[in-house]
This record gives structure tokens, sequence and C-alpha cells, in this order.
């Protein structure tokens, strides 16, 4: 095949431990004794990795690193494409609905809520999905995905009103916190801010009336970042910072690649700060530098009209950014929505 | 309540004043006491290989548009 049609796939990563080291070790025992040793030893001598098939390689400063997501590289974890077959065995560990929380229990036990029971909710959802029209593609939905159901029921229906069922969706829609359930951390809650205004002088801030903004709903970010390192989903998180470099042949000087966050002169600084530190009273354990990205922008929910929401995205930096960056991976997790504010509620309107 | 406490309307420059105020509060309201302890002191979890490890919160980005704008 002329060379112009081969595709170069990307390489595995480089391999922490080398061929002679696994020789040496009899077995994968003693290699899991190496790696918990050195996690308590800060002052260990920078482990380099050997190259991999583009001679690419890694330098852990504190030495060899207790954990890295290598082996669990695939090609599926760096490609992404809806004309992709996806491949059934590999785990989508974390569902749409995650970054909105870690369980979502109401979801999960009550899916057919606001409605009574499933069936309902099965004819209901049938209606308002898919086409406007009637054809027969619709026709073949109704039939498969409502009425040969497991959980479909003719006695649901005894007494059903198409606009009481509708009525109750929109009441649902409308009722504070329907959608971001408690049992998933979400807390909402008001927050004060003081009014100032042109020539007006106040003895101090706390002086100056207060205006409550309704409406706001968040998650404590401690909980958030407990519940993204323990989930399975973690698995990819390196927790140790290193550089790499770029060696295309065996004479040739080491060239820096700047590529991930884990990678970056920032993180290592920071986790060689942390391990400077003193330690905790009586703590032996490995310290890891969590590292927190932070976006927030207004988006639209509609092409007509202006549903908006403006949330706060927390992203983690020990994901590696092809996978952070693949809409299919869900690895944002959303932190707060913050209200609309002044524009509407702010007297100026309506006083 | 504006126009009752100051007698007259807001401007816009206070209404921008306002927006920022309102990211700063629900900022430190995020920023609570628990994260701050564990900003300084680490919190420990296990992690999915089993071994516990002490994390320490970092923030690298901040990228926002602010409602003020």
């Amino acid at each position: 095949m002329p060379q112009r049609y081969r595709d170069e796939l990307p390489p595995q990563p480089p391999p922490i431990v080398s061929a002679e080291q696994v020789g040496t070790s009899d077995g994968a025992n003693l290699d899991d004794n190496d790696i918990q040793l050195s996690e308590n030893r800060p002052d260990l001598p920078a482990f380099t990795t050997d190259l991999n098939s583009y001679g690419v390689y890694r330098v852990y400063p504190h030495g060899r690193p207790s954990y890295t997501p290598d082996e669990l590289h695939t090609l599926q974890q760096v490609s992404d494409s809806s004309t992709f077959v996806k491949d059934p065995s590999a785990s989508e560990s974390r569902t749409w609905w995650s970054p909105l929380g870690s369980s979502l229990v109401e979801l999960r036990e009550n899916y057919f809520a606001p409605f009574l029971n499933a069936s309902i909710f099965r004819l209901m959802s049938w209606f308002y999905g898919g086409s406007n029209l009637k054809s027969l593609g619709e026709l073949d939905r109704l039939v498969n995905e409502v009425i040969l159901a497991n959980d479909f029921q003719q006695k649901d229906f005894v007494g059903f009103s198409a606009s009481r069922e509708s009525e109750r969706l929109d009441k649902h829609e409308d009722g504070p916190g329907s959608r971001l359930p408690t049992q998933d951390g979400w807390i909402e809650t008001s927050v004060k801010i003081s009014l100032p205004a042109d020539g007006v002088k106040h003895r101090s801030e706390a002086d100056a009336p207060q205006f409550s903004v309704p409406g706001l709903f968040y998650r404590r970010p401690l909980e958030v970042l407990k519940s993204a390192f323990q989930e399975d989903a973690a698995e990819n998180f390196h927790v140790s910072a290193h550089e790499m470099f770029w060696k295309p042949s065996p004479e040739s000087p080491p060239e820096r690649i700047y590529s991930e966050l884990y990678t970056a002169d920032a993180f290592i600084a920071e986790q060689e700060k942390i391990k400077q530190q003193p330690r905790e009273p009586g703590c032996e354990l490995e310290t890891v530098v969590a590292s927190i990205m932070l976006w927030s922008d207004s988006t639209h929910l509609t092409s007509f009209g202006n549903a908006s929401l403006w949330p706060i995205y927390m992203f983690f930096g020990n994901l590696s950014k092809y996978i952070r960056a693949k809409p299919t991976s869900f690895a944002a997790h959303h932190l707060a929505y913050i209200p609309k504010v002044c524009l509407l509620d702010l007297p100026q309107f309506h006083y | 309540m504006y126009r009752t406490e100051f007698g007259k309307s807001a401007t816009a420059a206070v209404l921008t004043h306002c927006k920022r105020d309102l990211m700063h509060a629900i900022w430190t309201l995020l920023l609570d006491a628990e994260f701050m302890h564990a900003y300084v002191h680490g919190i420990v979890m296990e992690c999915i290989d089993g071994i516990l490890r002490r994390f320490f919160p970092r923030f690298f980005i901040y990228s926002a548009d602010y409602p003020e704008k």
C-alpha cells in the first residue's frame, strides 16, 4: 500500500516498567512492594521511563509513580467520532447524568416522575419525543417503546386525561429543586449582597441595605472532588506530575513536550511545594495534587426563546485532555448554577 | 426595594457592581471552611487502586465569563 494511505496510529504511552526490571523482580508481587515503598520517600531520585515507539519518554521527579492509568490506554480513549463503531467492552464509566451528581437516585428509582406510573410515562414520552408528524416510523416507536414495554399495563390508563398529564409535566418543571436532588449534594440557597447608591454614605458595608438573591444551586466543591476521585472514572487520573520529552534518535538532544496539565511546570512546581511542606503529624501517605479547573459561562438552552443557565463547571487536570475533552466522557462536574440577578429582580424594574 | 431604600433607581454601574458582588458572594460560599482546611492540610482518600493518598486541591485554571459584563 502506498505510504500516503497508511494511517499512523497513536502509540502506547512510554512504559513505566522496563523489560529488564520485570525480569529481575520475580513477578508482580514484588513489583507492587517496590511501588508501595516508593510512596513514602519523596527524596527518591527522578525516575525515567523507557522510550515508546515515537521516542517519547517521561521523567517522574519523585521516583516511580505509585499509580498510572497508562496500562488502561486504548485507541478508543484517544479517538472519538460519531461514525466509529463503539467497542462494547470499553467501559463507559460515566453516564450522561453523572455531571449533575454521582447517583441521581431519584432518576433510577422513580424514573417516571412526575407521572404516576411507567405506562403513562412511556406514552407521554412517545407523544413529546420523535417527530410531530404521524409516520410509519412513529407508529413503530409507539408499538415497540410503549405497548410492548415490560412495564406497560392497560389498567394504568383508567381515568386517563391527556391534558391533565401534560399539566403535571408543566407543574413539575416549575417545582423548586425538582431536577437537582439533595441526595446528590445539591443545596439551594440565597446569597446576600450589599446595595450601594451614588452619593449615599454608610459607615461600613455591613450598614448598607442588603439584597438577597434567591435560587442559587450549588454543590460543595470538596464533596464533588471526593466523589470524582473515588468513582470508577478515576482510574484514568494521573497522581504524579512528570515531564515529557521527545528524543527522535538516540543521538539527538531531548526536547520537552508540553501537553497535559500534569506535565506542565505549574503542576510540577505545586507538587514540589506540597512535598516540601511539613507532613501532617503521623501521616506517611503519598501527597497528590488534585488539580481543579473551573469554567463558567452563560449557556443557552434553546434555539428560540431565552431560557439559559449560568453554570460553573469543575474539571480535573489529573485526567488526560484527550479523555476530558470528549463529550462522551462526561468529565465535567457541575458545581453551581448562578442565579440570574439584578436585571430582573433588582427593584429598578419591579418597584 | 432599591427605590424605597434610596429614593431612586439603580444605575447601570450599580447593577454591574451588584452582579460582581454576587459572584464574590457565591465563591465565599463555595470555598467554605472545610474546603480551605483541605487546601492547607489535604484530605485523605482511598484511590481506585485501594491505596490511601493525601490530596491537596489546587486551582490551575479559572476561565469565566462574568455575569457583570
